[in-house]
């Protein structure tokens, strides 16, 4: 495959990882050294034909960006950082879901590699935040972040472009980061391999994605009750205009968070972060 | 519920001088719903009032002028008129669009959705304000055919 020389050798058997998984998401690779954005990558796939599928990953991103173009940094060949493509005829409104359905396929391949013993500590802080609570249970670091865009013109979904980045390899995080990042390596028992944890995201995503888009998030709504890592929690808006304990998710795929008046309230965007009492 | 004619008449001919398509204002429990037919017509086409929280169904308004159309919103969400905070807006008033250019992003469960055109055209009316939350079907923007 071309761009294999490219990569560290634990990403150059992506192409083997993903085949022996079967499946139609990422039967198309697009390897790269260093890249923009592979989100940028894919969405300028999907305006040029791309199929339902295609991957663009790299080991290295200059304009990485996290929401409403938040820079995302990354040291080459220490994260993994992939876009998928997908193509899903379904009605607008059951596109904001598939935003939930990401972050668990990404808690779902890093519980596999935490092990038995640790895999409940693989959690998804709402929307789609990666985070792996600590040993004593306090509080949790993120280790992978999703950002997902699509494009509608009229009723018709154009693209939704999956984007997803991982702290795998990384050992030492900036002084800033220390307190709030981890990694996979310095979670799992075993050195993690990058292509592995892809295989497993995109069958993750081949299992859940399309069913979805056409029936909302019924199938998946136990998974995403089990690993909910703010059930529980105080919880605020980052506008400050909730506040509240949050309970569970709803059928929609909004955040609850129960007032102290008793008023439910439901989340649908933006960002929630613990309270500090 | 009462409406003071001479201040509609007032807030009328400011609305036909700035050649605004449609306006809408909630004060002491009385909302007033201003759409105007045509767009350059020069008196508005219907003037309405109706008490707060009353059913959208029981307004009249003039139907949409058949020369332009309203973007709503797919779902949900907070309505984002450029792609980072310092970056320029898609369109303003007055832009000339073509189809497929993106007008906004609704930002629901963190998923970055790009409105695009169906259609050429220029947009006259932005009815939603950056960074804040749009309901189903909201109007967004309302784009004069080419």
């Amino acid at each position: 495959m071309p761009g294999t020389s490219l990569v560290a050798p634990d990403l150059a058997n992506v192409a083997g990882a993903i085949r022996a998984r079967g499946g139609r998401l990422g039967e198309v690779i697009h390897l790269l050294a260093e890249t923009g954005s592979t989100n940028d990558d894919a969405k300028a796939g999907a305006r040029a034909g791309a199929p339902h599928g295609a991957v663009w990953i790299a080991e290295r991103q200059t304009r990485g960006r996290g929401r409403q173009g938040r820079a995302w940094v990354s040291p080459a060949g220490e994260s993994l950082l992939f876009s998928v493509l997908l193509r899903v005829s379904c009605a607008p409104a059951r596109v904001p879901p598939l935003s939930l359905v990401c972050g668990l396929a990404v808690r779902d391949a890093l519980a596999r590699v935490l092990g038995e013993r640790d895999a409940g500590r693989a959690l998804v802080k709402w929307p789609n935040d990666v985070v792996v609570r600590d040993r004593a249970g306090a509080g949790w670091r993120k280790v992978a972040g999703v950002l997902v865009e699509s494009a509608l013109v009229g009723a018709k979904v154009e693209h939704v472009v999956v984007g997803i980045g991982v702290n795998v390899h990384t050992r030492e995080f900036p002084e800033e980061l220390a307190a709030i990042a981890t990694s996979v390596a310095r979670e799992a028992a075993s050195p993690p391999d990058r292509a592995e944890l892809l295989a497993d995201v995109l069958a993750s995503l081949e299992r859940d994605v399309e069913q979805v888009a056409h029936r909302g998030l019924g199938a998946v709504h136990g998974r995403l009750a089990a690993h909910d890592a703010l059930a529980g929690r105080a919880v605020e808006s980052d506008d400050g205009g909730v506040a509240g304990t949050a309970c569970g998710i709803d059928p929609d795929g909004r955040l609850l968070v129960r007032r102290a008046d008793g008023v439910l309230d439901k989340v649908a965007s933006g960002e929630v972060r613990l309270r500090v009492a | 519920m009462t409406v003071d004619i001479d201040k509609l008449r007032a807030l009328l001919t400011v609305l036909g001088e700035e050649n605004v398509a449609e306006f809408e204002h909630e004060s002491e429990g009385v909302r007033v719903r201003i759409v105007r037919g045509g767009f350059a017509a020069p008196t508005p086409a219907v003037a309405h009032a109706a008490p707060a929280l009353a059913p959208a169904a029981a307004s009249v308004e003039a139907s949409t002028p058949a020369d332009s159309v309203d973007v709503t919103s797919p779902f949900v969400g907070t309505f984002y008129r450029s792609p980072s905070p310092d970056a320029p807006a898609f369109c303003e008033v007055g832009s000339v669009v073509r189809p497929g250019q993106t007008l906004c992003i609704i930002e629901a469960m963190k998923l970055m959705n790009e409105i695009e055109a169906e259609m050429s055209g220029t947009v006259i009316e932005i009815y939603a304000q950056n960074g804040k939350p749009v309901e189903f079907g909201q109007k967004l923007f309302r784009i004069k055919k080419a």
